[in-house]
């Protein structure tokens, strides 16, 4: 079985997407907290909420990757075809 | 035989309450447990007037009591006294209650009979210097529960009725956080108890069906108000402190039409001055809602039966999830077009708090017994006790007058006793 090596780029490039989607998060909670006139201390309170809501858009950014990725190697495949025909 | 022991700190323990001022507002009775640790050495002797069903019952508890020794029984129906030498093998055994209430060695009784015997037996017994436990309902007509009242404040003896829930640590609790107005201005209390069951008991032979199935008949019973109403009106009132001011009923027999005479279905409105309402309804062909007392206030909800109260504003959910759920709603909900233009009033979900933290476990029964040992040996009426039952003992009676008449009866002023919780004073002008 041939070894799957992450770089270390990819691996900062993914924990950068991961701060990114727990940013949005964040923001978003402080936006809902405003709007709901909620405590401010579910800014701590609602942590766990925010991290599952961070966890799900950061599957969602690496389910686009991963069709970005196969169309993207779908049509490299067809130029490598047709360069060879 | 295990032995039971109680004390007013166990008890507070048992409540969760710090200290017994707190409840010596709502449930003075408790008093009835002040002197326990200095009784242990005092041992009262109790005779049991009708140990059939509910007196065994009553007998399980006091037999377990190390204060009390059951000395004598009387019953006029055999095989009771029988089964209930088993509970009490050194008891005497006596054909006539009188000869039991002449037994020097008895110094109290408690009488479980059939509701048309309690007034001529709880009469005797305190001319005989007896101290008194009575079943509920105390007496077949008001006037008899009145002169009952009565007889115990001249005679001096202690009188306790069978009203267990005042003994519920459930009930006591609740009472002290809706006399401390945790659950707003109470403005309705919702009283039922249903069952499915003919609610009759097997018989020998037809010549004892009267005398076995009592309940069922008008010349012994008033049927479900008296024997299960009872209870339940008491909770009413203890909740509003106060008496209502009309009642109005109807009641039936719906589906169990075998002969008896007393209704199997029965519902009842008692109004109070201020406009609160006390529901009280039984039927026994549906046993679906089964046993409970809905006290609402305009903060809460209280199901002391179940043991559980519900607050009217729940926390809301977390502003993150509300926002989520607004986007969910968004994203999938119909657009309505023509649709109602009013909400329904839709039961709330509110899986509610467990009033003393878990599942109830007693009923108050053997509290109720225990501090009835209590007082007879301490020779101290607890405050309110005969009171609490008079009124509910009284209510029910009321209750099932209203159903029979079919008219909205007025709170009948003769019957009123000296009673400064719920603000009532004997009239001495109606006295006959």
């Amino acid at each position: 079985m041939k070894d799957i090596i992450i770089t270390r780029r990819r691996q900062l490039t993914e924990l950068l997407i991961f701060c990114f989607c727990l940013v949005i998060a964040f923001a978003l909670n402080i936006w809902a907290i405003i709007s709901y006139n909620a405590p401010w201390i579910e800014l701590y309170s609602s942590f766990f909420y925010m991290l599952i809501f961070a966890i799900v858009i950061y599957a969602l950014t690496v389910a686009l990757r991963l069709c970005v990725f196969a169309i993207r190697g779908i049509f490299r495949l067809q130029a490598k075809k047709q360069s060879k025909s | 035989m295990n032995e039971t022991k109680i004390n007013r700190r166990d008890f507070l323990r048992r409540l969760g309450v710090a200290g017994a001022g707190i409840l010596a507002a709502t449930s003075p009775w408790l008093s009835a447990f002040g002197e326990v640790d200095h009784t242990d050495k005092e041992r009262c002797r109790v005779g049991i007037i009708g140990p059939g069903s509910r007196g065994q019952f009553l007998m399980s508890f006091i037999a377990r009591n190390p204060k009390a020794r059951i000395v004598a029984l009387a019953d006029i129906y055999e095989p009771s006294l029988q089964s209930a030498l088993k509970i009490a093998p050194e008891a005497k055994t006596y054909k006539d209650y009188r000869a039991l209430l002449a037994d020097k060695n008895v110094d109290a009784v408690v009488v479980a009979t059939p509701l048309n015997t309690h007034y001529h037996i709880v009469m005797d017994a305190f001319d005989a210097g007896k101290h008194v436990y009575c079943e509920k309902t105390i007496g077949y007509t008001m006037e008899e529960c009145f002169n009952m009242y009565q007889k115990h404040l001249a005679s001096g003896k202690i009188f306790f009725t069978g009203q267990q829930r005042l003994f519920d640590p459930r009930y006591i609790q609740v009472m002290n956080l809706v006399h401390r107005g945790n659950f707003g201005k109470i403005s309705h209390v919702e009283a039922y108890w249903n069952r499915n069951g003919d609610w009759r008991r097997d018989v020998p032979s037809p010549e004892l069906e009267r005398l076995i199935n009592w309940r069922l008949y008008k010349e012994s019973s008033k049927g479900l108000m008296t024997e299960l109403g009872c209870h339940q009106i008491q909770v009413g009132t203890w909740a509003m402190q106060k008496l209502p001011e009309r009642v109005m009923g109807h009641g039936g027999i719906t589906f169990w039409k075998d002969g008896r005479e007393v209704h199997d279905n029965v519902h009842c409105i008692y109004a109070f001055d201020s406009g609160e309402t006390l529901n009280y309804g039984s039927v026994i062909s549906n046993k679906f809602h089964g046993l409970e007392e809905k006290i609402l206030g305009n903060l809460g909800t209280i199901e002391p039966e179940s043991g559980k109260y519900y607050f009217e504003q729940t926390a809301p959910a977390p502003a993150f999830l509300q926002m989520l759920n607004s986007w969910e709603n968004k994203l999938f909900d119909e657009i309505p077009f023509a649709g109602t233009s009013w909400a329904p009033e839709s039961a709330n979900e509110n899986k509610g708090h467990f009033i003393l933290g878990e599942r109830p476990k007693t009923d108050g029964t053997s509290l109720n017994t225990d501090a009835f040992i209590e007082a007879v040996i301490t020779g101290r009426q607890p405050e309110r006790i005969a009171e609490e039952g008079y009124y509910a003992s009284l209510l029910s009676l009321w209750g099932f007058e209203a159903i029979e008449k079919g008219v909205v009866l007025d709170f009948p002023e003769q019957y009123k006793i000296d009673y400064a919780p719920y603000g009532t004073k004997l009239n001495k002008d109606l006295l006959s």
